[in-house]
């Protein structure tokens, strides 16, 4: 008997849909295997030239320039690359059906965001190559620009993932992956892969930057235990792998703190880091095996009771806030919610965002109320009393079902320094009746 | 942790979308009663807990039996969940709404069902043995943590960790026994 039935059956209900995906995703890559097959047997002459030429020569033709991102605007998003903050890692990795090796460059922007963005190295530049499918497999080596970089967090615009480039606060330790990347090391938007590409021209890619504490990373490869020593300075690694194909997701991310950032997250492939802290060698785990570890570096204390209360309690400014929905054909499709900033943004550290709580349906006396719920974060600068604005499609979609069409619109201000969250104002908006609150709602009566 | 457990625990994750479930069904209690202890809200617990077994449903291919249990796996992830909530100050979710899972609606029973999971009075006699003692039941039964990596988190050798774990549950067991 579970004490919460709903959670176990919509569970059970995703593990089913996982499942097919999963026999999905094996019957296309079963199909694009036969397909190559063919197309090698019949008119494989100039595809097989390619590869061997990647292969056997190691320097293949530079070509044009991946063109530039021409959405990138200084305080918006990730910002522009700022004048010498790239630079290109001397971390070369080799890929497992040769061609040029695998490297990484870091971009400070002008948001003060550190991107991390993975490629083929030649000619000490960073690119990717015109083969399977990319720059019309033209088979030649395509230089990234700097301004080549997404315009934003990739989390920031949802399904058209940027599949080369991770960006996080300076400071911060990052661990991240690309799960099913493509040989070419193109960009290319989440939903197009792994689907349209044969297994073999695949990668799952690891990489990050782990500070001057790190002194190597370990991963399990062919049953065996391997160690990567980190770039001296930034901490920083690259590993390379042929798609493993378990994994139908497509890559993963944690952060923090310098030297106590530990392996971690559904899609990591590192099972221990290696730290010098205070002049001795000691080492972190995945959360879940400490026991593993013969050196375990010293933990930190944990949540305080100060953290954990501020998972519930925000100063509150009660500034007004303003929203305009937008109703097309019934449907309620978004929410233009207003607001004038009580603080200046400058930078990615801090900034606004838009909250659609979704409080407890049993509020109990004495207890705080729960922060689940919705929201967007409003990533780019503003003036210190500037009219801010953000839109929230489809408001009314996902509410608890005691709301009854009306939702609690509130303004956040994520100061630069972590918690606390200061609320800066809250509005309450109505589903008009009759209206829907998505594209397969009913009406609201 | 009986061994037969972890066989079943690691079967479990690589079995079917039942068997899924049946590992959920399994550990729900564990999980919830872990929220619980550190945000006091059954219906956070509840929302921790979903996106938790959501990130384990995401990862359960990559679980690798031979580099430890299931259960610890688990417990790892609900780690990151709880930390990365306090993190970005609201709780993750990100997960849960990839794989299309609704929010929890959760009624008087369901929270009831979750708040027995307390343990009032089983706290109660926590909180009143001396530092050294609850720090190490909390790290040893209630995180599961290792010997090894709660040693060095309390700057002491492994085997006094393991005696204050052994006199605290002995403290506690006889204080329960006074109570009930």
């Amino acid at each position: 008997m579970s004490r919460l039935p709903a959670l176990h059956q919509q569970l059970v209900r995703a593990a089913h849909e996982q499942e097919s995906r999963e026999r999905e995703i094996g019957a296309l890559r079963t199909s694009a295997r036969r397909l190559r097959l063919l197309a090698l047997s019949f008119a494989g002459v100039v595809l097989a030239s390619t590869t061997i030429a990647l292969a056997a020569s190691g320097v293949i033709p530079i070509g044009s320039a991946v063109p530039a991102n021409h959405h990138l605007r200084p305080g918006v998003g990730l910002g522009l690359p700022e004048p010498g903050g790239s630079r290109l890692l001397p971390l070369r990795v080799s890929d497992p059906e040769g061609g040029p090796p695998w490297g990484m460059r870091i971009i400070r922007t002008s948001r003060e965001e550190v991107c991390l963005q993975v490629g083929r190295v030649q000619d000490g530049q960073l690119g990717v190559l015109g083969v399977d499918g990319a720059f019309k497999d033209d088979g030649e080596f395509h230089p990234l620009p700097l301004d080549s970089l997404p315009a934003r967090r990739p989390e920031i615009v949802g399904s058209s993932v940027n599949t080369t480039t991770s960006c996080f606060l300076p400071g911060q330790a990052f661990i991240g992956s690309h799960i099913a990347m493509r040989v070419s090391a193109a960009e290319e938007s989440l939903g197009r892969r792994p689907q349209t590409a044969p297994r073999r021209d695949l990668r799952d890619v690891y990489f990050g930057l782990l500070g001057p504490q790190a002194v190597s990373v370990s991963y399990r490869q062919d049953g065996s235990q391997r160690t990567q020593a980190a770039l001296p300075g930034a901490g920083t690694y690259l590993i390379v792998r042929p798609f493993n194909g378990a994994e139908v997701e497509f890559g993963g991310s944690s952060s923090g703190p310098f030297g106590q950032l530990a392996p971690g997250g559904s899609v990591d492939l590192l099972t221990r880091i290696t730290y010098r802290l205070d002049g001795r060698l000691c080492e972190r785990g995945p959360l879940n095996r400490p026991a593993h570890l013969a050196h375990p570096c010293p933990q930190g204390a944990g949540p305080s009771h100060r953290e954990l209360a501020q998972l519930r309690e925000h100063p509150d400014l009660h500034r007004p806030v303003h929203v305009h929905l937008q109703i097309h054909d019934g449907l309620v499709t978004a929410a233009d919610v207003s607001f004038r900033a009580p603080y200046a943004i400058e930078n990615a550290r801090h900034y606004y965002s838009i909250f659609l709580p979704q409080p407890e349906c049993h509020p109990r006396p004495g207890i705080p109320r729960t922060e689940a719920g919705a929201g967007i974060a409003i990533d780019h600068n503003a003036a210190a009393g500037q009219i801010v604005s953000a839109r929230v499609t489809y408001p009314f979609a996902p509410v608890r079902p005691c709301m009854r069409g009306k939702l609690a619109v509130q303004v956040d201000y994520q100061p630069a320094e972590g918690p606390p969250r200061t609320i800066v104002g809250e509005t309450t908006i109505r589903q008009p009746p009759g209206t829907r609150g998505g594209p397969h709602a009913k009406p609201l009566r | 942790m009986d061994p037969t457990l972890d066989e079943d625990d690691a079967g479990l994750l690589a079995g079917s979308p039942e068997d899924f479930g049946r590992f959920y069904l399994r550990h729900e209690d564990a999980m919830l009663a872990y929220f619980l202890r550190r945000t006091r809200s059954a219906e956070l617990a509840a929302d921790l807990t979903a996106e938790t077994f959501a990130q384990a449903l995401q990862g359960r291919r990559g679980f690798d039996a031979s580099l430890g249990s299931a259960r610890g796996w688990l417990f790892g992830i609900a780690k990151h969940v709880l930390s990365e909530s306090i993190r970005r100050g609201r709780v993750q979710d990100a997960v849960r709404r990839r794989l299309g899972l609704e929010r929890l609606a959760l009624d008087d029973d369901a929270i009831a069902r979750i708040d027995e999971l307390t343990g009032e009075q089983a706290s109660a006699a926590l909180r009143e043995l001396p530092e050294p003692h609850r720090q190490a039941i909390e790290g040893r039964v209630l995180d599961e943590d290792g010997y090894d990596e709660l040693a060095a988190r309390l700057r002491c050798s492994n085997s006094v960790v393991r005696q204050r774990v052994s006199r605290g549950l002995r403290m506690m067991h006889e204080r329960l026994e006074e109570l009930t």
